[in-house]
């Protein structure tokens, strides 16, 4: 007999009733459980199966010359990125994609054939790439998201300032890891949403933005970095030297106005190329200036007023003994002004000098020169080079400090250093940036010369100058003389210390030339070192001649005058068409 | 029926109908405001409407101009690029001296010529 069959109606609606109420109670406390008691981890839980955040990257700001001219640009380009789920014939797809890509078949296919639901099948392709995708369909389970991609249009020009970003846009190196608070760029993320089969959808406006970025204004002339690349590379090729670096500075200001490195790098591929590529010689290593330091000796033996450009020294026919160690000169000199000494960069006479000044006072002014310290430019992983304390000096420093070796320094904080003979006195603090702008030209930071302190008088800085310019005209530094132009310079050849044997090499030196231009008011100064060249083994003979290339051309570029020939006077033509236009 | 009976009929009849003309006259006075009101209520409904659809219309507009103006940005972007990149001094040279013969003019060929300030006019504004 059926259940219910002898129950009166009334009961059997009340059973019903109570079966309905009950399941109800039931279903209520499951909502209340699931809807208030556990709704937050629920709520989280459904929010992280059905979207997804992926990290994009944002677009830096630009880098600019002081000209103006576009040196690191941002541009958006495609990333490629597949769902290997909705892809019905993976080999087919990988095929079609590995021909367009130029990426091996399997490397694709293998990512297509993966169980995860989101491969990356290549990031910031080219737009002619991005385009053949598009004509392709693109294959369903393959997507296309905008990125943004860092190009140094100009390849080489400036790698060692500009440096370089990583994948995630994030700078690495040089100007991009200097001010890469203010480059932004990083990371933005876009939100996508997946469907119950895992196929998602991402939409490039929901988009949750990366840091504002800011352009950056440098004080690096393209056409002056251009000119000195050039010749830096004409000038390593004849030497057969393995490195180079030259530097440009305004000796005024500080502004750096170009600098170079030999061996160089394409910032655009920087994974090409080898940390000693990729390495800023000019700041980031240091090396025994050799003669090129006589500057510093003279004007703090002229400083201390000791000597006078035409006291007399005798060049002991090429040879001193200091400290039981012979010191030789390139020629047997007899008796020498000071003026001579500089002029043909005569050790023995340097070293009797640098004896006259005593070890604590040379020693206080070559740290106030700057040196064993960094000059402050804003790069990253400046060198601050060596100068040990004077109780630290053997009995022979003094005399090798004289002539440029015991002490390293970086060629940035020589050429500052000479900087400061060429404006009169002032040692300037050198730097890359003039300003930083916003996307709409304001200027948000703007940087001015830095006088760090007085380091020599003007009278000094004058009758060094006048013995420099002699080192050109009649000296070592002959080949750094411009036509029309009155330069000042110093001429070096240090040999390097070789680690094998612990003397110093012979055959491998440190060719240099150290600056400016034109003596009257300079407007350049300029460093030029050749490192380990193999033929043209003198600084005069190689260096010098790049910074004679070097600055006619920028002098010529700055239009600054050369000094006109007595009878010559150049009047402004105006022609008759001018006049009856007036 | 009397005649008088018929008249009577007719004189009542006569004067329901005038009352009924009076009545109507008067519901059509009492119903005006009321339809008044509802063609008012419609044109503002029709309004409303049209006022949405509008914003719907222009909203598509903007958005396809935003989307119109972000590729001309990105196009924009991507011709400076291309410009920095033609402009580069290391081509342009090689164009300079391969294809066009021009060679950097030796330090005797170049005069800088000072720009002397020509008086100016008689009349002519400082």
């Amino acid at each position: 007999m059926p259940f219910g069959a002898h129950q009166s109606p009334r009961r059997r609606i009340v059973f019903l009733f109570l079966l309905l109420a009950s399941s109800l109670a039931l279903i209520t406390a499951k909502l209340y459980f699931l809807q208030i008691k556990q709704q937050r981890g629920l709520a989280e839980r459904a929010k992280r199966q059905y979207q997804r955040v992926l990290p994009l990257t944002g677009e830096r700001g630009t880098i600019y010359d002081r000209n103006g001219k576009e040196l690191a640009v941002s541009v958006e380009v495609a990333s490629v990125f597949a769902q290997p789920s909705q892809i019905e014939r993976p080999g087919e797809v990988a095929a079609k994609l590995a021909a367009i890509l130029n990426l091996p078949v399997h490397e694709i296919s293998k990512k297509l054939s993966s169980d995860r639901s989101f491969v990356w099948i290549q990031r910031k392709i080219e737009p002619a790439q991005a385009q053949a995708i598009t004509a392709l369909g693109p294959p369903p389970g393959i997507y296309l998201l905008p990125e943004a991609k860092r190009y140094y249009p100009k390849q080489e020009l400036a790698a060692h300032l500009l440096g370089f970003v990583g994948l995630d846009e994030k700078g690495l190196e040089g100007l991009e890891f200097q001010y890469d608070d203010y480059l932004g760029g990083g990371s933005r993320e876009v939100i996508g949403y997946q469907d119950a089969l895992g196929r998602v959808v991402y939409k490039a406006e929901e988009v949750i933005p990366a840091l504002p970025s800011y352009d950056l204004e440098l004080t690096i002339d393209e056409v002056i970095q251009y000119t000195v690349e050039k010749e830096l590379q004409a000038a390593i090729r004849r030497s057969r030297a393995v490195a180079g670096s030259v530097i440009v500075i305004d000796p005024q200001t500080g502004e750096v106005l170009a600098l170079a490195n030999w061996p160089t790098f394409n910032p655009n591929y920087f994974n090409r190329y080898s940390s000693s590529a990729r390495r800023n010689r000019a700041t980031d290593d240091t090396y025994e200036p050799g003669s090129t330091f006589k500057v510093i000796m003279a004007a703090a033996a002229l400083e201390e007023r000791l000597v006078r450009p035409q006291d007399i020294f005798f060049g002991e026919n090429g040879a001193i003994q200091v400290a039981g160690l012979t010191i030789h000169d390139y020629y047997k000199f007899g008796w020498l002004t000071f003026q001579q000494v500089l002029e043909q960069s005569s050790n023995v006479g340097a070293i009797k000098v640098g004896l006259l000044l005593g070890k604590r006072r040379y020693y206080n002014y070559i740290r106030d020169f700057g040196f064993g310290s960094r000059t402050g430019i804003d790069l990253p992983g400046e060198a601050a080079g060596k100068v040990r304390l004077p109780r630290e000096w053997s009995a022979i420093s003094l005399g090798s400090i004289s002539i440029g070796q015991e002490v390293a320094v970086t060629p940035i904080q020589l050429l500052a250093a000479v900087s400061a003979v060429a404006n009169g006195g002032f040692l300037v603090k050198p730097y890359l940036v003039r300003a930083i702008k916003g996307p709409d030209g304001k200027v948000l930071k703007e940087f001015s010369p830095m006088i760090l302190r007085r380091v020599i008088s003007d009278e000094t800085s004058q009758i060094l100058t006048a013995i420099l310019e002699g080192a050109v005209k009649n000296g070592t530094g002959k080949h750094a003389g411009l036509e029309g132009y009155r330069v000042a310079g110093k001429t070096g050849t240090s040999q390097k210390l070789d680690r094998a044997t612990g003397h110093y090499s012979r055959q491998k030196v440190v060719a240099s030339f150290v600056g400016y231009v034109p003596v009257e008011d300079p407007r350049l100064a300029i460093l030029v070192l050749i490192d380990e060249p193999q033929i043209f083994f003198w600084g005069g003979s190689i260096a010098a001649p790049v910074f004679r290339e070097v600055a006619q051309e920028a002098l010529k570029y700055l239009k600054v005058p050369p000094v006109q020939k007595a009878g010559v006077q150049l009047v402004k033509r105006v022609s008759h068409e001018a006049r009856r236009l007036d | 029926m009397a005649p008088g009976a018929l008249k009577s009929d007719l004189v009542a009849q006569v004067t329901s109908e005038a009352a009924l003309h009076r009545e109507m006259d008067k519901r059509k006075r009492d119903l005006l405001p009321v339809l008044l009101v509802g063609v008012l209520l419609v044109a503002g409904a029709l309004f409303y409407v049209w006022q949405h659809v509008q914003v719907v219309r222009l909203s598509y507009k903007v958005e396809r101009l935003d989307s119109e103006r972000a590729s001309l940005a990105k196009r924009e972007r991507e011709l400076t690029l291309e410009v920095a990149r033609l402009k580069s001094l290391r081509r342009v040279e090689e164009i300079a001296r391969g294809q066009l013969g021009m060679v950097t003019p030796a330090p005797g060929q170049l005069y800088l010529i000072p720009v002397l300030e020509t008086p100016s006019r008689p009349g002519s504004p400082e």
